[in-house]
């Protein structure tokens, strides 16, 4: 009998122990290099005031960020000034993320604007974390490597910092960054949402670097993102459902 | 027995191991659509409905005509065989969803649309096909892309004495009336502020869901009131260059209550034009945040 209650606690401790290893286990990529920048509160004063955080405005610097790839390699905004930079929300696991790789919206993005940039930066980014960080990394090389452009780097964002920063709602959400680091177009990446205009779609992505490249304004420079929720990491919350009275006041 | 436990232990630390990488679970979800003709005939020059219900499984959401933070609207397209114009769809009363992307608008459960359908005069007695194409996004832990498309048959006779199916009643209720119908409201509009005023009913104070219209920034809505009347301020911003062509337009939605059915009501007003300072045009084209 005690040999029998020893072994039921064994057992216990081993799921117990089993059921925390999730959190505890070591991705491929270790932890991100320093994101920044981070404003330091000045004093303890000014620290206690709501104040709105920094985060990525049109016509403004683009805020800069370190994430590392799923190859392990790092990536710094910074190290990318003196060319067009494009940020693609991303995550392989919403059909509409898929619909512009599988219709071509992606690889034209890349065609167009190596005629005018032949050294610019296409990253993905990708901040799901409704799934174990090691299937995001695999389902995001997979599904790369499938639509044979793997060359995309997709940057790991699982804590989903840099997200907030950009205030990236969708998959996809698109960020135009020009050559002096300036961010030029936020939003869509086209009017196409239901991948049915085919050639007749517009593409903003092009048009902000196209207007940048000739000196005029970027219009239009922030345009309604569509597309799944980015799937940010909750806390384990889920979703909350505000009942049929948003924003109704006591 | 200790083999035996021993053996499960073991078996489970396999699952739980670095490397063993295993999705979380979702299934599609099987959203169904039915669609009905508010009557089986109609006389040309009538106007009749169609409504289409959507059944969405527990969990999911599907997403308003202006679906919020992220999503894509749900559509219909609705064509006959000749004869047919087509209104806009009418959309019931949506619910606000809170996530870390932010607050969206949609359904859950069972919801109902109505399409208006005119028989035009010219249009030919006899059998009429509608064809009904629905697409939506559901959405839960993950996104599933999803689509219908439904036949209806209506018969057009200048005889005929067709009453509007009863169950439509239900569907219509939910549906956004015109705030310029509530009686005692009056809206407003200043360079930089919608402001709504209206006398307070058993339901309290409403609340405000935004339109989103290119080019017009919609911010927080403000709203107080005492106990007879209600102030609902909505200030706003005009972005020209992000207009994409549409004129601007400032729009929502005022919510009493808190069921489907409850009152909700629409309003659309335009947007003064921006040379004329309304609207504090921004000129460095900031956020179009909802």
């Amino acid at each position: 009998m005690n040999s029998l209650n020893l072994t039921t606690r064994l057992l216990a401790a081993t799921v117990l122990l089993a059921l925390g290893m999730p959190a505890m286990v070591a991705p491929a990529q270790e932890s991100p290099v320093p994101k920044e920048p981070s404003p330091p509160a000045q004093d303890e004063e000014k620290a206690d005031k709501e104040e709105k955080p920094v985060v990525a405005e049109v016509g403004k610097p683009a805020p800069n960020f370190a994430l590392k790839d799923t190859k392990g390699k790092a990536h710094q905004l910074s190290g990318y000034v003196g060319n067009y930079v494009v940020l693609e929300w991303f995550n392989p696991g919403c059909p509409y993320c898929r619909g512009i790789y599988d219709k071509g919206v992606v690889e034209d993005i890349q065609k167009k604007i190596r005629q005018v940039d032949p050294e610019f930066v296409y990253l993905a980014i990708n901040s799901t974390a409704n799934q174990p960080k090691e299937f995001i990394i695999m389902q995001s090389d997979e599904f790369l490597e499938k639509q044979d452009m793997s060359e995309i780097p997709v940057l790991l964002d699982y804590d989903g910092v840099v997200g907030r920063l950009y205030e990236a709602r969708t998959t996809p959400h698109m960020f135009v960054i020009d050559p002096e680091g300036k961010l030029i177009y936020s939003g869509a990446i086209s009017d196409d949402d239901r991948f049915d205009k085919n050639d007749k779609a517009t593409n903003y992505v092009i048009n902000a670097v196209r207007s940048s490249v000739s000196r005029t304004d970027v219009a239009p420079s922030t345009v309604r993102p569509w597309g799944c929720k980015v799937k940010y990491d909750d806390g384990g919350k889920g979703r909350k459902p505000r009942g049929r009275s948003p924003g109704r006041k006591p | 027995m200790q083999y035996i436990l021993a053996t499960l232990a073991a078996g489970f630390l396999m699952l739980a191991r670095p490397g063993f990488v295993q999705p979380v679970p979702s299934s599609v979800p099987d959203v169904r659509m039915t669609c009905q003709a508010g009557q089986a005939a109609a006389r040309p020059g009538e106007t009749l409905m169609v409504l289409c219900t959507l059944e969405i499984p527990e969990g999911f959401h599907v997403y308003w005509k202006s679906p919020g933070a992220s999503g894509t609207p749900t559509e219909f397209q609705v064509e006959g065989t000749g004869g047919l114009l087509i209104g806009d769809t009418l959309y019931p009363r949506p619910s606000a969803f809170d996530d870390p992307a932010g607050r969206t608008y949609g359904y859950e459960g069972r919801t109902q649309f109505l399409v208006p359908v005119t028989v035009l005069e010219e249009c030919p007695e006899g059998a009429l096909a509608i064809t009904v194409r629905a697409q939506w996004l559901a959405c839960k832990k993950v996104c599933w892309r999803g689509e219908a498309t439904r036949g209806i048959e209506l018969k057009v006779s200048k005889d005929t004495v067709d009453d509007p199916i009863s169950l439509f009643t239900q569907a219509i209720r939910c549906i956004p009336s015109a705030l310029s119908d509530r009686p005692g409201t009056s809206m407003s509009l200043t360079d930089s502020e919608v402001e709504i005023r209206g006398s307070l009913g058993d339901l309290g104070l409403p609340s405000f869901i935004p339109v989103e219209v290119p080019g017009v920034i919609l911010d927080e809505a403000r709203i107080s009131g005492d106990t007879s009347e209600f102030l609902v301020r909505i200030p706003y911003r005009l972005e020209p260059n992000n207009s994409l062509g549409v004129k601007p337009r400032i729009e929502g939605l005022l919510l009493f209550g808190d069921e489907r059915h409850d009152p909700s009501f629409a309003f659309s007003m335009p947007a003064p034009p921006a040379e004329q300072g309304a609207g504090r045009e921004d000129p460095v084209n900031r956020r179009n945040t909802p």
